[in-house]
């Protein structure tokens, strides 16, 4: 599924898109700092904010997430599902670690804190005709 | 009424522009510049048809979209609305979008990005105009008021 063509479009150069949306069908979208490499057939999402996002994932755990190469551009769409959060350990502590780097450089530090590390299962991934 | 203090972001910001399918499968594409409609109670999206492709069946489907555009600032703001319609761009904004991208290409160069490979993206114009009825605006800079709504 998630192969090593894709790994550099998940190194948080490039900010990623991901869409959710409500048990009503009402669609949300943002702009989130990294998708982690968790393995071949999950990544995993920094839960930062009780957003819009969280409560759509709560009702609905599909979600789409578009992550793309920085050196080339190479833009891939993600078909993903929630399945879990996980709060400490490897995975936790490294996305805290790059999370707080990312806000240091933006003057965000007092913005950005993670909640969670949210591993979710890849249904399906395709390249985007650029 | 789209709040005047969103002009300058949707003006110059980039987007993503999101759907969901009927049976509930979430779905974006990007946007390349967008212009408020003199009535200012609608915002017309410019994307690429070839991106597009799965964005523009769900908007035919059901119509729901939401539009998150922000600035290298992180002044950002999330638009919901519905489908209006989908069109050809005009000249005028076909330069509109040219002068944004040329911006944006060199922002992202000034960042160490490859110029030829942001060019890929950004160096090729939008062909399709997609009309947005704002329905609600929220605040999405990130930080304490992100997720505030605010009154239209």
């Amino acid at each position: 599924m998630i192969e090593e063509q894709h790994l550099p479009a998940m190194q948080g150069m490039f900010p990623s898109t991901f869409s959710t949306c409500s048990k009503n069908g009402e669609p949300n979208t943002t702009v989130i700092s990294q998708v982690w490499y968790v393995d071949e057939e999950h990544v995993a999402l920094s839960f930062q904010f009780f957003s819009k996002t969280r409560k759509n994932i709560a009702e609905n755990p599909f979600g789409y997430v578009t992550i793309t190469n920085p050196m080339t551009m190479d833009m891939y769409g993600l078909d993903i599902e929630f399945v879990r959060s996980e709060t400490d350990g490897d995975l936790f502590d490294d996305m805290d670690m790059k999370l707080q780097a990312i806000a240091s450089m933006s003057g965000m530090e007092d913005v950005f804190e993670l909640k969670a590390a949210d591993i979710y299962k890849v249904h399906k991934v395709s390249e985007l005709p650029l | 009424m789209i709040p005047d203090i969103t002009f300058e972001v949707i003006k110059k910001g980039f987007g993503h522009l999101g759907t969901a399918s009927n049976d509930k499968m979430p779905a974006h594409t990007d946007t390349l510049g967008a212009v408020v409609n003199d009535r200012k109670d609608s915002i017309t999206f410019f994307v690429r048809k070839t991106l597009s492709e799965k964005v523009l069946s769900n908007l035919q489907d059901n119509g729901k979209a939401t539009v998150f555009i922000g600035v290298v600032s992180h002044e950002a703001y999330q638009f919901k609305g519905q489908f209006i319609e989908a069109r050809n761009l005009t000249s005028e904004e076909l330069e509109m979008s040219e002068k944004n991208r040329t911006n944006f290409i060199e922002v992202m160069s000034e960042m160490g990005l490859p110029k030829p490979a942001i060019e890929r993206l950004f160096g090729v114009e939008p062909d399709t105009g997609i009309t947005i009825k704002v329905n609600e605006v929220f605040v999405q800079t990130p930080g304490p008021e992100a997720g505030k709504r605010i009154d239209t």
